[in-house]
């Protein structure tokens, strides 16, 4: 898919742009972090525009580029954002609910790839198989992440 | 997974998904959001001249380290250890304690057309991660009832043998060391009683390990490069201590060195194979070759590049892809800027010239 028809590419990436900051916020749970990790996603992605072959796999594509940065960045010392926070103006309105955020606090207490996985499969709606490849991992070892990350969800939020 | 967790989770995207699409109307315009530029190549040379003077210590220990091990290598390990009729071709033992060893879809045909609790002994090569299971109450009707990074070969994870072997988290207990691994196991645990009707007998058939019996001995120590080579010779440091960091995937078995050290800043990844042919049947296309710039046929990480800041590389923000080098029995993955191509890339001629100093 390349980035030369009339804007086509951008304006497909704008439309994901949303799914990559919500996804980011949640695996990452440091604002930060979640709009740098976007912000390097967009520009791998328009450098890259022309190795997407199926334009359909936007999005799968993106957040493929999205989780290995997550688990490839997080440890690296962050790097001063180009992108000022302070011109936003944080907090957006509206807030969260108190559900919404009792349940952010507790997928920050998962480990970072466990969290990947849950935040991929069960909220952005990403499957097993395509959750396994965003990451490099089998199929199996997301299935153990998305157990493991459930079965603790359950323990904190007192899920029944 | 509770329908109620399931929707509160799907409600917190959903808010959050409100909130992004709210936030980023309101971002500042793409222009505020360019590439840092390049920085000179002089500041690269100086902190790759660094970084490389800091090393030659580590490199000249690492030469000691590794004609230390070739001659006890020589001697410790004898060619029929490896090939006896006692052990399968990669060094795993065909009994234990006078039971035979199953492998692979041996095990699972065992598992299969057992009737009873029996146990009987099954050996696979497993990766550290692999013993993370889904939980500690199983659900034998559960799709992750499994177990993950398992494989009949090493560096090959298995569809079929994970998905039917069951550990507790209870049974490895303490620290396992990617590598072989026998296991006594049975089937028609009790608790496959409590799956549905329809379940019950593939949850019959799922192997519970009930003991670690054994993990590895110098037969199957990787060989002719050893990990500790492999550490001396790239200044790396075990992948165990960084498991979020993957450059080469899942590997079962295969234990991985993550370079430069100490971190957590990291380059690449070198996988130390027990032998060259198990390396050639992971990956044939690299060991075949030696290098490769596309992604290997068995790889699971499907060509996906990354980017990022890299403080290893001076300031600004880089555009990756893995470059693919073999040597002996020893796989590497190294990231490179895609912008100074391979053979500019600092970090793969470190590589290469690293990888030169292991045996073939």
């Amino acid at each position: 898919m390349g980035r030369g028809r009339d804007g086509e590419f951008e304006a497909a990436l704008a439309v994901q742009m949303p799914v990559l900051l919500a996804s980011a916020r949640l695996a990452l749970s440091n604002e930060a972090e979640a709009w740098d990790v976007m912000q390097s996603t967009v520009e791998v992605a328009l450098k890259n525009a022309e190795s997407l072959r199926e334009p359909a796999a936007l999005r799968y594509w993106l957040l493929a580029i999205q989780s290995r940065q997550i688990l490839r960045m997080r440890r690296r010392a962050r790097r001063a954002l180009s992108l000022d926070i302070a011109q936003l103006g944080f907090p957006s309105s509206p807030g969260p609910s108190l559900d919404g955020l009792a349940v952010r606090d507790a997928l920050a207490l998962l480990p970072l790839r466990i969290r990947t996985a849950v935040v991929l499969h069960y909220m952005v709606g990403q499957t097993i198989a395509e959750v396994a490849g965003s990451m490099g991992v089998s199929e199996n070892t997301v299935k153990s992440q998305v157990r493991v990350g459930a079965a603790k969800l359950r323990e904190i939020l007192g899920d029944e | 997974m509770t329908a109620s967790l399931r929707e509160r989770l799907a409600n917190a995207y959903l808010e959050e998904l409100a909130v992004a699409a709210d936030d980023l109307k309101r971002a500042p315009s793409k222009e505020d959001v360019r590439l840092p530029p390049v920085p000179p190549n002089g500041r690269r040379a100086i902190t790759i001249a660094r970084r490389v003077g800091g090393r030659t210590a580590v490199l000249q220990l690492g030469i000691l380290v590794m004609v230390a091990a070739l001659v006890s290598a020589a001697i410790l390990i004898p060619g029929a250890l490896r090939s006896g009729s006692d052990r399968f071709a990669d060094g795993i033992p065909r009994t234990w304690q006078g039971q035979p060893v199953l492998r692979g879809q041996a095990a699972l045909d065992q598992a299969k057309a057992a009737s009873d609790e029996s146990p009987f002994l099954v050996a696979f090569w497993a990766g550290e991660s692999g013993l993370i299971n889904c939980n500690a109450q199983p659900q034998f009707d559960d799709p992750c009832k499994g177990t993950s990074n398992i494989g009949d070969e090493p560096g090959i994870p298995s569809d079929s043998l994970g998905p039917a072997l069951h550990m507790e988290q209870a049974t490895n207990t303490g620290h396992v060391a990617p590598g072989p691994m026998i296991v006594r196991v049975h089937t028609h645990d009790p608790r496959a009683l409590a799956c549905t009707a329809d379940q019950r007998a593939s949850c019959q058939a799922v192997m519970v390990v009930d003991n670690i019996l054994w993990t590895g001995d110098q037969a199957t120590e990787p060989h002719p490069g050893t990990v500790s080579e492999v550490m001396a010779a790239f200044g790396g440091v075990t992948a165990l201590r960084f498991p979020n960091n993957s450059f080469l995937g899942d590997l079962p078995g295969v234990p991985q060195v993550l370079f430069p050290g100490p971190g957590p800043n990291f380059e690449g990844a070198a996988a130390v194979f027990p032998s060259p042919e198990a390396l050639a049947e992971a990956f044939p296309d690299v060991a075949a070759h030696g290098e490769s710039d596309s992604f290997p046929v068995n790889s699971i990480l499907k060509g996906l590049i990354g980017g990022g800041s890299d403080p290893n590389r001076g300031p600004g923000i880089f555009n990756f892809k893995i470059h693919w080098l073999a040597r002996g029995n020893v796989l590497i993955g190294v990231q490179y800027d895609i912008t100074l191509g391979v053979n500019a890339d600092p970090y793969v001629a470190i590589a290469r010239k690293d990888l030169i100093q292991l045996p073939n």
